[in-house]
């Protein structure tokens, strides 16, 4: 299991250039933070800096219409501003079409006084990107590691040596989707209907269990080279918090299917990116000269809370 | 005892008893289909370490 | 591992200071680092885990003639699990400000290291005595490690204890956030270590 570490690298500063690339292009006006449909029949624009309330609430400086025939204006029922000035909500009369992007042109944007001049947005759902936001969001944002704290055992214990880490990652990520897709399936459609869902902590670790034993029963049949990889990790599998996390945390919202599926796989790669990092700088480690007392796991706690703290400058970070 | 709560508990035994005969059929016919023959001198030697993980 | 010898007290001062789980054996690191912000929330997690380990470890020996040795971690695995699911709904109906704030936490007790390797290397050879002692041993260990370290982050993020105001001052807020929790658990695992390091020294003259 050899894995240039290079190549993986540069393939992460690639990922990151396109994330920032991405998120570049969405800006159309610079005092315009987000526009979004909400609801059935509003739109919600998020601006910089306070508006004044006298032009928020003036219907007749907004246009909107669907991309596609610009000559049919939308009726605007209602302009609500928030209590911090920052967001409008606009009320329309009839249930907007959010499969179609709309156009929302603003004209003469006061705020505080001074007028920020016009502005041309679009509207639109981003399906995909809510996806991606989603997978980005369990995988670096909400790092399971190291912004939620879970899986520390695991994570300790496997991230002295870099291949160990990568397959540890691997093995965890595969059972984590298998597992977290029957326990989304199963709280859905027989706990949640039932009213059964007192019993979610019983069911979600049998089903953990049980992928367990499955994939161990077959990789060893199919695979044994793979299975003499792998297999020492399968036990460790059940011992991680994060991997009935996860299903908790899909039985605590209401994410469907596809989103699910990120979910879990954002957890299992994030689980893998952590031990990655983790694993590098153990690697060195070894070699540094440390005071006796902080040798072993003191100083791999002391170098996790310092990646703890930079994956702190990610919170808050939203990406579509 | 309340009628609901009666209710309830069947229910739950209903469900995970057959999510258990289900998993526990199908892991079995895996186990079965994807038998490996173990050398049962490793399972003795196993047992002699044990607990040394 | 043979059926123990150890008499009662002996298996309880095990648990809370020979192989204390959280600083002697590091398991369970997840809480220790997450939620142990402060003195209360250390408390009532561990007597969740306190309860669990001992009605599981129970569980486990009165029924360990029972299991067929393929399925002994599953089984395991599920009788925890039913532990957790009492403590989780009764936590949640007596004392629920606590309980959310505990978050996920009481529900991934389910997954701590520390109560299946106690099932797995004590309670499935020793009797249903032993394994309530030893049990009550791990809780109460952790239940201290717990309190501990929220003891520490309290005094120094806070400048409280239980909620009471006892400095006046906040020495050093960055201990209040749940990233501290890394540092807090290393710094005092060190300490640990030096304190065992001086000690042998000096036996060794």
């Amino acid at each position: 299991m050899k894995i240039n570490s290079r190549t993986l690298f540069t393939l992460s500063a690639l990922v990151l250039l396109c994330l920032f690339l991405l998120t570049g292009c969405r800006q159309e006006h610079r005092f315009i933070k987000k526009t979004a449909f909400k609801d059935a029949n509003s739109i919600v624009i998020t601006f910089a800096g306070p508006v004044d309330e006298g032009w928020a609430k003036d219907i007749s400086k907004y246009t909107v219409y669907e991309k596609p025939d610009p000559d049919i204006k939308l009726k605007i029922t209602e302009a609500h501003l928030s209590q911090d000035k920052k967001t409008v909500t606009l009320r329309f009369k009839e249930n907007l079409n959010q499969d179609q992007p709309h156009m929302l042109a603003m004209s003469q944007i006061t705020s505080e006084g001074r007028s920020l001049g016009s502005a041309f947005v679009s509207v639109k759902k981003l399906y995909l990107g809510y996806l991606f936001s989603v997978l980005i969001g369990a995988m670096i944002i909400n790092n399971f590691v190291f912004a939620k704290y879970l899986g520390l055992c695991v994570f300790f214990g496997t991230s002295q040596k870099k291949s160990t880490a990568i397959g540890m990652g691997i093995t965890f990520t595969i059972v984590m989707v298998f597992s977290s897709m029957m326990a989304w399936f199963l709280y859905q459609f027989v706990l949640k209907p039932y009213r059964l869902d007192f019993l979610e902590i019983v069911v979600f670790i049998g089903l953990v269990s049980l992928s367990v034993q499955a994939v161990d029963t077959i990789l060893r049949k199919v695979n044994p080279m793979l299975f003499k990889a792998f297999g020492v990790y399968l036990v460790l599998v059940i011992a991680n918090c994060i991997i009935i996390a996860v299903p908790l945390t899909l039985a605590a919202n209401t994410y469907n299917a596809m989103e699910s599926l990120m979910l879990a796989f954002g957890a299992g790669m994030g689980f893998l990116i952590a031990l990655f990092l983790m694993s590098s700088v153990r690697e060195r480690l070894e070699l540094a000269n440390i005071p006796r007392s902080y040798r072993g796991l003191p100083i791999a706690f002391v170098v996790a809370g310092l990646f703890a703290l930079a994956f702190l400058g990610f919170s808050g970070m939203s990406i579509f | 005892m309340d009628p609901t709560l009666v209710k309830l508990a069947l229910g739950g035994l209903a469900v995970l008893g057959c999510i258990g005969i289900f998993f526990g059929i199908g892991l079995a016919l895996a186990a079965y289909k994807f038998a490996v023959e173990a050398n049962p001198k490793v399972e003795e030697v196993l047992e002699v370490l044990a607990g040394a993980q | 591992m043979p059926a123990t010898t150890k008499t009662n007290p002996q298996l309880l001062f095990n648990g809370i200071l020979g192989e204390n789980p959280i600083f002697r054996l590091a398991l369970s690191m997840c809480p220790a680092v997450g939620i142990s912000t402060t003195v209360m929330n250390g408390l009532l997690l561990g007597i969740a885990v306190l309860f669990v380990q001992v009605f599981s470890s129970c569980t486990i020996a009165a029924i360990k003639n029972h299991i067929h040795p393929r399925i002994r971690i599953p089984t395991y695995t599920l009788t925890i699990a039913t532990w957790v699911t009492v403590i989780d709904l009764v936590l949640a109906a007596y004392v629920p400000e606590a309980y959310k704030q505990m978050g996920i936490f009481v529900k991934l007790i389910v997954a701590f290291a520390i109560i299946t390797m106690r099932l797995e290397t004590f309670a499935c050879k020793n009797s249903v005595n032993a394994s309530f002692w030893d049990g009550l041993g791990m809780g109460l260990g952790f239940l201290f490690g717990m309190m501990a370290l929220g003891f520490v982050r309290e005094l120094l993020g806070m400048g409280t204890l239980f909620g009471y105001d006892i400095l006046g001052f906040r020495p050093l807020l960055f201990f209040i956030l749940p990233v501290a929790g890394f540092f807090c658990v290393g710094f005092m695992m060190a300490m640990f270590n030096y304190i065992e390091l001086a000690v042998n020294r000096k036996k060794r003259g």
